[in-house]
């Protein structure tokens, strides 16, 4: 600039814009090599950052495709995990029955919703013996929350849904209203 | 009795799963595979039974509620098909009925 307004001083005032034209061709020509070096490095890292990005996306998709399979293997060991103490607990040769995902029904044997969602409540576990459920089991991780559904099953059972349906026999087996589910949790 | 195989649990997914955000996102591979078992004919009396209730954050998949043809085609396949989707809206279920043609074939 002070350049410029050295030469507006020595050639005059209506000269201006001409010292300005010159000056900007000027400007051009010199910055032309690093204006194209720098589109140069710029579209490299463009290519690099797109080559980059779509090797992420494929890592961040084949995370996302194992990850739906590897939480139903972990879930499925830690009821794994359960069902071995369950049988230890309540051993078969002592009249115990285990059985898994059993729904909450009413006397008659039709699956029983909650009054307040309209859901039904399916059981992880239970026990029973003699035709009657003696233990109550709901197995979760270590941190996941449970409230929701114990509120749900307490409200269930509330509206009188305390049977579940033996699968081998069809019979209705009384859950005793002092028996409440229990949640064990695994990692 | 027979041992009830859970071959697949919504809480196992949602809250309980890694990297799935919300109870819908848990619930979309149950839609589909219900759809399709119950259109491929592979559910029991007690699938059926079942499927009237709806998907919620209780639901599961078990052996009981299959017949034998279902469950020979899930104890085969589903594990295969689970390994092809995400938590998306995008569930193919060309795997499963690959594995049926394949039981259907023998």
């Amino acid at each position: 600039m002070i350049e410029q307004l050295s030469t507006i001083a020595s050639k005059g005032v209506e000269s201006r814009s001409e010292v300005f034209k010159e000056t900007a061709i000027k400007s051009v020509k010199e910055s032309s090599p690093l204006k194209a070096s720098k589109e140069t490095i710029e579209n490299n890292s463009l290519e690099s950052l797109r080559a980059q990005n779509e090797l992420n996306s494929a890592k961040i998709n084949a995370e996302k495709i194992e990850q739906i399979n590897k939480n139903r293997e972990d879930g499925a060991n830690r009821e794994g995990l359960a069902y071995k103490e369950l049988q230890r607990e309540f051993p078969e040769e002592k009249g115990y029955k285990i059985e898994r995902e059993q729904y909450l029904r009413d006397q008659n044997g039709n699956i029983a919703k909650d009054p307040q969602t309209g859901e039904p409540r399916r059981i992880d576990f239970t026990a029973s013996q003699n035709g009657k459920v003696v233990k109550s089991i709901e197995v979760t991780s270590e941190t996941a929350p449970k409230d929701a559904q114990i509120a749900k099953e307490n409200r269930i059972r509330d509206a009188g849904g305390n049977f579940i349906k033996d699968r081998d026999t069809g019979q209705l087996i009384e859950i005793p209203k002092d028996t409440q589910t229990e949640v064990r949790r695994y990692a | 009795m027979a041992d009830n195989i859970v071959y697949d649990k919504v809480s196992w997914h949602y809250p309980e799963g890694k990297n799935c955000s919300n109870l819908e996102a848990a619930k979309v591979h149950f839609f589909a595979v219900m759809k399709w078992l119950k259109k491929n004919s592979l559910l029991s009396a007690e699938g059926e039974e079942i499927l009237e209730l709806g998907i919620d954050s209780d639901f599961s998949i078990t052996s009981s509620m299959l017949n034998e043809k279902g469950n020979e085609v899930f104890k085969k396949h589903y594990s295969s098909w689970l390994k092809t989707i995400d938590y998306s809206k995008n569930v193919d279920t060309k795997i499963l009925d690959d594995g049926l043609r394949e039981y259907k074939s023998i």
